[in-house]
């Protein structure tokens, strides 16, 4: 089994651990191509993929001739450079599909660790006041297959006020304990982290609404909401679930972030706006040891500022799995930099009365 | 401005205002389509205005004057120098992204099949005598003396879908032909082609057109749907799951429906050994996955090609081809980024289990570009294609074979294109037909079906008439 270089390791959390500031110039390509040596030598799939786009090893001067793999392929193929994965994290997918499959080692998820410790510091807790952090997702235990749920209890860990905790159990979600949570922050208690997946907190407001609750949380109180919401417009769902946390929770829109994360990336975006401050327009951020080009979905090549095209991440912290990933997610580069996510693409169910097969089988 | 709507003239006040819907194509960039705004009153007097005409003016016109009417109708859109013609030749293509070859080639064979031939074959096939929608005549099936009358709906509500350019047209057609009004819920997907068929219509025959309307309202505006629903005496609707389900929520008790929603179409086929017949072949399934760009319920997704994998990869070499020849006389739409992507996922997934030696050949045009994919791999099950031309081709080892792959999709099967050697065709036909298809044709034929075909396993037209015996004397 071929092994990176010794000090591969080592050399990456160090780079991560330098924070957020912009990194000097070369150290994202040598980095990026001492990983791509080894992915080459101990992923035969991804090998293959480099073959089928006549890549070689001996040319590639920079990370962006590293080919980037489809998420789809995590679905058919193991694509893990380690020896002994300790961790797998599985893709969500329709009934009956394979779901892709990220495998961790030891090492891996020490990386991935601090890629989230460094990013949540600077992106989600910026003032650096201590928060009770309340979790709408499953916990770990429940969930061992949900990377969120893993990165999430990390948060907690970490960054937590004593009282931190997940407030989805094998029955759902425990609103009891939430709603005298949200009244105790807003009586003079601790700040809050409001952390969880976006349709969680769909049908929180929508219950909140139903009984007419509304709080006003502790100053210093924020939330993250990561995924997206199925089936609809994301804009017109943001600006919907920004406007809930107002209203809701006194929470204002400059201090909720959305997280973008996925299964096949050990690094997660933020929006901006806890760490910039309400004047600048929302976009996600790229932590220096990440990159998101905006491409055109079939060529790869790169789309203008400001033209819709297939999201195509770089994540130094996929230690043992290939750093570039060709998502299906839609988005744009804004002008002021950064990027914003619009839309995931379809599948043939939306259109046409040809049957897509998988909504056929869900029936 | 094209216009989404189309109501005879004495109705058209009842329609209070009018707004501006947009469309975006990759190719055309922004087009505008007028959309009617009605209140759900307006929308039941439309329904009962029209069904009215029907008792008052339909039921007095022979069936006859109503094929040749139909006839003249279908005439007008195939002649290349006719103005609504080419006025749909300009707007459907900027509202669906469909090339404009590929909408011309959709009206050619939707009206080619719309002539007072396939009509009274259709009526004949369905009804018997086509007179017996005018008045009683004798009935060979009764006692001496026994007469029998067909009577159509009063008004047959028609909610479209837009995967078709220039199909809507079949249900007006359907329901004049038993004489019945017909109030149609244009798709937002497509609204622009059925009013400019009605407003052909009324130029040939005012009287006629004056039963006939097209609205569109929301999809949640629930108080038109009912007012529409109510109204109605027979549904004939196209579209998918979801649509259905809120369709047969609201639909009043007893409304007799016809829903033709999501089904799956496919091909079986024994590649022939002779380079030339191969080529036919071949010409004939990439056609079939050409037109209306792989998204007609007949569009066939897969090919299940007998024999071993090196043989479904020859097939797909020359299907390759023949998808770039056809490219050139039908082009396909530009694809939507969020399809380009679904797309790019899919090969990217071929390329790299061909490079790792599977069983598996990805042929894609030169340019790399998503105007087709032939994808031949071994698979389980019935994968889904994305459509737009994506056609996999799976190699099977018998007939039987196919047979057992598709019985778990008993009852989600439709049209089926078949060319195996005859001792299997007999075998496919009948366990196809137990298996729910309810068309078997050759290959090149799937997007062509006649006025004859039972849609889904019923007779279109003979579904909607209800049946009055007059007897004289003891069968």
């Amino acid at each position: 089994m071929p092994h990176p270089d010794p000090t591969l390791p080592s050399d990456l959390k160090q780079a991560i651990a330098r924070g957020l500031d912009p990194w000097p110039d070369g150290l994202f390509d040598s980095l990026a191509l001492r990983l791509f040596r080894w992915h080459h030598a101990a992923i035969p799939p991804f090998r293959a993929l480099c073959d089928a786009r006549g890549v070689d090893l001996e040319q590639v001067r920079g990370w962006r001739e590293i080919p980037a793999v489809p998420t789809e392929a995590f679905r058919r193929f193991e694509l893990f450079a380690g020896e002994v994965a300790v961790k797998e994290f599985r893709t969500s997918g329709t009934s009956g599909s394979t779901p892709g499959r990220a495998l961790f080692s030891e090492s891996g998820l020490e990386l991935m660790a601090e890629a989230i410790r460094v990013n949540a510091r600077v992106m989600l807790l910026p003032d650096g006041r201590a928060t009770r952090i309340l979790i709408l997702a499953p916990p770990p235990e429940a969930a061992p297959h949900m990377i969120m749920a893993h990165g999430m209890d990390q948060l907690r860990r970490e960054f937590g006020l004593p009282g931190s905790r997940f407030l989805i159990g094998p029955e759902g979600l425990d609103s009891d304990a939430l709603m005298s949570e949200l009244a105790e922050s807003g009586d003079g208690g601790a700040p809050l982290t409001l952390i969880g997946a976006s349709f969680g907190f769909v049908h929180l407001f929508d219950a909140m609404a139903e009984q007419g609750a509304r709080f006003t949380l502790a100053p210093g109180s924020r939330a993250m909401d990561a995924g997206g919401f199925k089936g609809r417009s994301r804009e017109a769902s943001r600006a919907e679930l920004c406007k809930a946390f107002e209203e809701r929770l006194g929470i204002g829109a400059e201090r909720c972030v959305n997280l973008l994360g996925m299964t096949e990336l050990a690094s997660q975006l933020y929006d901006n706006t806890l760490r910039e401050g309400p004047a600048a327009p929302r976009h996600k951020v790229n932590p220096p040891w990440t990159r998101t080009e905006v491409v055109d979905p079939l060529s790869l090549n790169p789309r203008p500022v400001g033209e819709r095209g297939l999201l195509l991440h770089t994540d130094l912290a996929n230690f043992e799995r290939p750093i570039r990933i060709q998502s299906d997610d839609l988005g744009r580069r804004l002008e002021a930099g950064g990027f914003e996510i619009e839309g995931r693409a379809q599948g043939a169910e939306a259109r046409g009365c040809s049957l897509a097969i998988d909504e056929m089988i869900a029936q | 401005m094209t216009r989404g709507w189309w109501l005879p003239a004495e109705l058209r006040n009842l329609v209070d205002d009018v707004v501006p819907r947009r469309y975006r194509t990759p190719e055309h960039g922004d087009f505008e389509v007028e959309m009617p705004r009605l209140t759900p009153v307006a929308v039941a007097e439309v329904a009962a205005r029209l069904r009215m005409r029907a008792e008052r003016v339909l039921r007095r016109r022979p069936v006859k004057e109503i094929v040749e009417l139909l006839d003249r109708a279908a005439a007008q859109w195939l002649d290349p120098d006719s103005p609504r013609r080419a006025a749909a030749l300009d707007a459907i293509p900027r509202i669906t992204g469909y090339s404009r070859p590929m909408v011309a080639h959709a009206i050619d064979l939707e009206q080619r099949s719309s002539r007072a031939e396939h009509l009274r074959a259709c009526l004949r096939s369905e009804i018997g005598d086509p007179a017996l929608l005018d008045e009683f005549h004798a009935s060979p099936q009764l006692a001496p003396g026994g007469m029998c009358r067909a009577l159509g709906p009063g008004l047959v509500g028609g909610v479209f879908s837009a995967n078709i350019p220039a199909l809507p047209h079949l249900t007006v057609m359907r329901a004049l032909l038993v004489k019945a009004a017909c109030l149609g819920r244009s798709s937002a997907g497509e609204p622009a082609f059925l009013p400019l068929y009605l407003e052909g219509l009324a130029e040939l025959d005012e009287e006629l057109a004056s039963a006939l309307g097209v609205l569109w309202w929301e999809r949640d505006d629930a108080r038109h749907w009912t007012a529409f629903l109510e109204r109605i005496e027979f549904l004939v609707a196209y579209g998918g799951a979801d649509a259905e389900r809120d369709l047969r929520d609201r639909a009043p008790a007893g409304l007799p429906l016809l829903y033709h929603g999501h089904r799956l179409g496919l091909s079986i086929v024994e590649a022939p050994r002779d380079a030339a017949a191969r080529r036919d072949l071949a010409a004939r399934l990439a056609y079939d996955a050409t037109v209306f760009d792989q998204h007609a319920c007949l569009s066939p997704q897969l090919v299940l090609a007998l024999g071993d994998f090196e043989r479904a990869a020859e097939l797909g070499g020359d299907v390759a081809r023949e998808m770039e020849r056809l490219r050139g006389k039908l082009p396909p739409r530009i694809l939507e980024p969020a399809a380009a992507a679904r797309l790019a996922q899919l090969r990217g997934v071929a390329e790299i289990a061909e490079a790792l030696g599977e069983a598996v050949r990805l042929i894609v045009p030169e340019d790399g570009g998503g105007a087709w994919t032939v994808l031949v791999e071994a698979a389980e099950g019935l994968p889904p294609s994305p459509l737009d031309r994506f056609l996999r081709i799976v190699p099977e080892a018998s007939a039987d074979a196919a047979l057992d792959r598709l019985r778990p999709y008993r009852g989600l099967l439709q049209n089926i294109a078949v060319e195996v050697a005859s001792d299997q065709v007999t075998v496919l036909q009948e366990a196809l037909a137990q298996l729910g298809a309810s068309r078997i044709c050759p290959p090149g034929q799937m997007a062509t079906p006649s006025m004859m075909w039972h849609h889904d396993g019923q007779g279109c037209v003979g579904t909607m008439v209800r049946w009055c015996d007059f007897e004289v004397q003891k069968p």
